[in-house]
């Protein structure tokens, strides 16, 4: 075929007029909602959902409107929003999907599988219980932010998560416990404290869950201890007791595991918590030699702290090991190092299996 | 065929009213005729030198011994009429003499020519400011300084069936691929046009591809990369009366080099080669990609930056395509103003085109701020490789039209049909895209990155060159 | 002298980025359905059938530098070789359609906000056309300047989300049922039919020495890249990798850099998808070749004929994504283990007798 530039002067006026004509999937950027939090929040017959969408007014201010839909389902919850207010919802920037604390009660992953199943969301989305309703704490006004949300990811931000003082954890990593054969998970619970009109919000305790259903708990020093086990901690700060003295012992750099072994066809699972501690302060006054060497720690703080991870870890594993619930990925573990014996232990493995512990803190030595 | 009726034929076929016969005596009595067109030729000089002797002249009419006595080496004898009466229109005298048969003409030739000055493009802050000029002695003059060699040869062929024009096909022999030199005195030979007011012409001429909207052979103003380029075995084309000379075979990576390169240090030449490409991608690129953001696929901005960008669009008249589509060919227009109005005005056109247009248009909600800003970055970008412009500028409209149709997937199904298009281009066997497609790892020395001159041993492999050798490389 | 339209490098370069390009779209997702943990070993069977496969296609190219059709021609006479080249052209055509449904779905997730309509990826068969009007010299040069857009697409993909995955989650390696993931490696075989796209590009590059060891090192470093990368697939995803449809274009929004620089993997995305497309082109291309050859039609108007075709098939089958793949991969299976398989395997049959 003999090319000629008519050909191209064809197909680019096609172009054109395609260009002036055409609707292939357009978005019309003035008519998205960019919603960046969502909360969802259990109704007689299905769910409510509270979007909270950035209105941008000009280059400068964004308005934040919370907007509200219902519906059997999160989905017809959206459908809801957009039919009120003629925005498409768009999820892909959306950094936290709150649960109400009713939504606990059911499998929260009929609420949450909305966001799994629809291609344009993102499963990187940060996923928590609130404390009452998720509409009532996203409406809170925090000092830190005009917008509760954006305070509540600073609150459940990777720095917090370093900092062992939450335990966050995203869509897809609830989703991945909840499909894995553990069927466990955990979540956030983010509470909020209101002093002088102005809100502060917290999410030291941890929901766990087994079925997609929350059975438990975790006190805020339980999730840290939970955090030391379960996360990289860069810098924690640990309270401890001994000899009459108060201690808060900075925990750094320490990295946590789960081990399972086979003995003598009795499985053991070990919690290993392993990482340099210092003191950062004491309810002592002390003096100038002391307060240089707080790189040392002595041994009877460290064994005392040790002891204390110790027993709160072992009773975190009564809690969950009770609902059935693999907190620590026990199951997971045993498939991995020792597959054979996966099948026989699998069902059982939580509560027949032995638990060691191993902590180990130190500090310089002196 | 006696002198005088020679004469009247050649004036029966000049009766142009600038082409003057002046008939004179010599001592001996020898009746001479000596016919010039006025305004080319060197009057003073061919008084002096050529009728002044022929004066004195006091022998018998044998045509060496009239030359002889001439004092002046250019002498031409030609074969018959016709070719007397081109060289008195290149601005030589012919000369008849009673008695003698040949037909002679005198090189006394002038043109009002310009002083050789820094060239607009291709401006360099380190290096050489000669440029070429629109003479073509002056411009071989200029390379010939440079190439000192035998080997450096020049062949001259006329082209146009008008104008004659004079056009210098220069190479080294020995080095340069002989069946390109052929190939392209060959093309020479077979063009039929009636003028050739400039190397333009003859560079479409040769192009493998004429109608492509890519360029297809090298252009330069300047003598030094002229030489170089020669030096590495291209073939170079000089035509009379244009200051851009052609080189052959051309790659599109020539164009990101530039001649402050081989003058600087080599890190900082592959370093500014890289920026080149990157402001290249970017210019072209970045408009589209903004468009077919904003229209098909907004969660590739980030969310701050897009709140932004949503900010500045709330309200607009125009969609993100068409206001970006109607920016471009503002600026476009406002460019081909530019170039084309006298210097003085065009500082008031960027004023009226940059702050009036521009801040107007903002401040009346018919462009938004962002689309400024990348209208102005892109511009900037594509302006880093100069000798791409033309072309690149269009293909930005054509990737802006694509991405306001089809979004961020037509951008890529098009620079792929860009990219396989451009892989296919040929000019003399050598590849448009070369050292890249075909990688090509020995040219690759001197593509994106430099290396330093002193390991630049051997010229472009690519160019099949008869002599590859450029140097004894030094460690 | 015999011209070659491609080069030894060209090949490897092939190797090296369309072929794994390819396989990182649907692929990933499809082995750990089938394999779950074990999804490198499954894509290993493939591999190692791929390579031994590969091995023979490379004899055949060592001993001829005819094309794959000419010693068919040369072996059974013209008549056969023109049907031969029509049923080839119809398995390329077959594969095809699930290549370019798999890039239409692909597409229209990763580069489109809301759902598009059909006719947004029309211009996909603009530049099929186009490049099937062309030569195995640009299909050469082609992969020139694609694989450092594949290199440097992977790499920035790569770096941005190796920090998200648990490495030890591939653990216990072979703990999976057997059957299961030898029934990944069955379901990936379309996407392995690699040999046979060397196979139609033996007779046009040269046979150096040491080129069999170059194409094969290169094609072993292509596996590799993806077998790394499905560990990382695995690693990012685990137990809900099955769901991650468009691997590539997923598993970047989980790292800390993209949530605060915007989504940079998009643009890693785009140049990878730069080498499937070419990828997926290539069987539309050899199906154009093969039509052509067989009912003696210019080019252009078997390219029409093959482009026309497919686009008005992939307009029905929507998104049907799942059925033809199941449907080729399943009940036409024979058809890619006789095709892209036993016959390039059997290729070396054709050069018996013949030394270079």
């Amino acid at each position: 075929m003999k090319r000629s530039p008519l050909y191209y002067c064809i197909l680019a006026a096609m172009l054109f007029v395609l260009f002036l004509a055409n609707d292939f999937g357009f978005v019309n950027i003035q008519r998205t909602a960019i919603i960046t939090a969502v909360g969802i929040d259990a109704e007689e017959e299905g769910v409510k959902v509270t979007a909270f969408t950035d209105v941008p007014i000009d280059t400068k201010s964004v308005n934040t409107v919370t907007v509200q839909g219902k519906g059997k389902t999160v989905a017809e919850a959206f459908a809801d929003i957009n039919a009120q207010t003629g925005w498409y919802p768009k999820l892909v920037f959306c950094d936290i999907i709150l649960l109400g604390e009713d939504m606990q009660e059911r499998d929260v992953f009929a609420a949450l599988d909305f966001f799994l199943r629809l291609e344009y969301a993102r499963d990187s989305s940060l996923v928590a219980i609130a404390q009452g309703r998720a509409e009532d704490i996203l409406s809170k006004k925090s000092p830190l932010d005009s917008v509760a949300s954006e305070v509540l990811t600073g609150v459940l931000s990777a720095e917090a998560k370093r900092a062992g003082r939450v335990v966050p954890v995203n869509l897809k990593d609830f989703a991945i416990g909840y499909f894995s054969d553990g069927k466990s998970g955990y979540m956030p619970y983010v509470t909020v404290s209101e002093k002088e009109g102005n809100a502060f919000f917290s999410a030291g305790e941890t929901v766990l869950f087994y079925g997609g259903r929350a059975f438990g708990r975790l006190t805020e020093q339980e999730t840290l201890c939970f955090s030391l086990v379960k996360n990289k901690i860069r810098s924690a700060t640990i309270s401890a007791e001994a000899d009459g003295e108060e201690y808060s012992l900075s925990y750094q750099n320490g990295k946590g595991a789960v081990k399972v072994d086979i003995r003598d066809n009795i499985p053991y699972v070990t919690l290993c918590v392993d990482g340099k501690v210092r003191i950062r302060d004491t309810n002592q006054s002390t003096n100038l030699l002391r307060l240089t060497s707080s790189l040392i720690v002595e041994e009877s703080v460290c064994r005392a702290v040790e002891k204390e991870i110790a027993d709160t870890l072992t009773s975190i594993y009564a809690t969950a090991s009770a609902a059935n619930c693999d907190l620590f990925g026990v199951r997971e573990q045993l498939r991995r190092n020792h597959n054979r014996y996966y099948e026989a232990f699998a069902d059982e493995i939580l509560s027949r299996a032995v638990l060691q512990t191993d902590i180990r803190l130190s500090g310089e030595k002196a | 065929m006696e002198r005088k009726e020679r004469v009247e034929k050649i004036k029966s076929s000049l009766s142009a009213e600038d082409v003057f016969t002046f008939e004179f005596t010599t001592a001996s009595g020898i009746l001479c005729t000596v016919i010039y067109a006025d305004g080319i030729t060197n009057k003073q000089f061919l008084g002096e030198q050529v009728l002044k002797p022929l004066f004195g002249y006091d022998g018998t009419a044998d045509l060496d011994s009239l030359l002889r006595s001439v004092a002046f080496p250019e002498i031409k004898k030609c074969k018959d009429e016709a070719e007397l009466c081109k060289e008195i229109l290149f601005g030589n005298a012919a000369l008849l003499m009673e008695g003698v048969q040949e037909l002679v003409a005198v090189g006394v030739k002038t043109v009002p020519v310009r002083a050789i000055s820094e060239p607009p493009t291709d401006i360099a802050v380190r290096g050489p400011r000669e440029g070429f000029i629109e003479d073509i002695k002056t411009n071989m003059a200029l390379v010939r300084k440079r190439l000192s060699c035998a080997e450096l040869l020049f062949e001259t062929v006329r082209v146009g069936k008008r104008s004659q024009t004079a056009i210098a096909v220069c190479y080294l022999q020995g080095i340069a691929n002989e069946k390109i030199k052929d190939d392209i005195l060959q093309k020479l030979k077979e063009i039929d046009v009636d003028v050739v007011p400039d190397s333009s012409y003859i560079a479409k001429m040769l192009s493998p591809r004429p109608l492509s909207l890519f360029k297809q052979v090298g252009f330069t103003e300047k003598p030094d990369i002229f030489t170089c380029k020669i030096a590495e075995g291209r073939v170079g084309i000089i035509v009379d009366g244009s200051p851009l000379a052609v080189t052959l075979p051309y790659m599109m990576i020539e164009d990101f080099q530039s001649a402050e390169d081989y003058y600087v240090s080599p890190y900082r030449a592959t370093f500014t080669r890289f920026i080149r490409f990157f402001a290249l991608i970017v210019g072209i690129l970045l408009p589209a990609f903004y468009v077919g953001a904003q229209l098909f696929a907004i969660q590739i901005i980030p969310e701050d930056l897009l709140l932004k960008i949503a900010g500045s669009v709330r309200g607009l008249s125009l969609s993100p395509s068409m206001e970006m589509f109607a920016t471009l060919l503002v600026l476009e227009i406002l460019n081909e103003a530019s170039i084309r109005m006298p210097k003085y005005v065009g500082m008031v056109l960027s004023i009226v085109g940059a702050l009036v247009l521009g801040d107007a248009a903002v401040q009346a909600g018919i462009l938004s701020i962002p689309t400024i800003i990348i209208i102005a970055l892109s511009g900037i970008c594509l302006y880093t490789v100069p000798n791409l412009t033309d072309s690149m500028s269009v293909l930005r409209i054509l990737f802006v039209l694509i991405a306001g149709t089809f979004g961020p997937f037509g951008i890529v199904l098009f620079s792929l049909f860009v990219l396989y298009y451009l892989v296919t281009q040929e000019g003399y066997g050598v590849p448009l895209l070369a050292p890249f497609a075909p990688l090509i790892g020995a040219d690759f020395r001197d593509s994106l990155i430099k290396e330093s001159y002193m390991r630049l041993g051997y010229r472009p492999q690519v160019l099949r060159l008869q002599n590859k050798r450029r140097q004894k490389e030094k460690k | 002298m015999k011209e070659y339209s491609m080069n030894v490098r060209q090949v490897c370069f092939w190797c090296a980025a369309m072929l794994p390009a390819i396989k990182l779209i649907t692929l990933p997702s499809s082995f750990a359905y089938y394999a779950k943990d074990d999804l490198i070993l499954s894509a290993f069977f493939n591999a190692v059938i791929s390579l031994g496969v590969l091995c023979l296609v490379l004899l055949t190219a060592k001993r001829s530098d005819k094309t794959f059709l000419e010693l068919v021609r040369d072996k059974f006479g013209k008549i056969f070789t023109r049907i031969f080249a029509g049923i080839y052209a119809l398995f390329f055509f077959m594969l095809s359609v699930l290549f370019v449904l798999e890039q239409k779905g692909f597409t229209e997730t990763t580069f489109f906000d809301i759902p598009s309509t059909a006719f947004g990826f029309a211009p996909f068969f603009l530049l099929s056309f186009y490049l099937c009007l062309r030569d195995f010299r640009s299909v050469g040069r082609s992969a020139d300047v694609v694989l450092p857009l594949f290199a440097i697409g992977l790499g920035l993909l790569l770096s941005v989300s190796v920090g998200s995955g648990d490495y030890l989650r591939i653990l216990p390696f072979g703990g999976n049922d057997f059957s299961e993931t030898w029934k990944g490696t069955v379901k990936a075989l379309a996407w392995f039919a690699d040999p046979l796209w060397i196979l139609f590009f033996v007779g046009r590059f040269r046979y150096e020495e040491k080129c069999a060891r170059k194409i094969l090192i290169s094609y072993a470093a292509g596996v590799t890249v993806f077998l790394l990368f499905l560990w990382l697939f695995y690693a990012v995803f685990a137990d809900i990798a099955i769901r991650q449809i468009y691997a590539i274009s997923r598993i970047g929004q989980f790292s800390e850099a993209i949530q605060l620089i915007g989504r940079v993997d998009f643009f890693a995305v785009c140049m990878i998808a730069a080498a499937t497309l070419l990828q997926a082109i290539l069987p539309i291309q050899l199906a154009t070749k093969c039509l052509a050859y067989a009912v003696r039609l210019p080019v252009w108007a078997s390219a029409l004929i093959v482009n026309i075709s497919l686009f008005g098939l992939i307009f029905l089958a929507g998104n049907s994504f799942s059925f033809v793949q199941k449907f080729i991969c399943g009940d036409m299976l024979w058809s890619i283990l006789l095709f892209a398989f036993a016959l390039p395997a059997c290729s070396p049959l054709l050069t018996i007798g013949k030394q270079r």
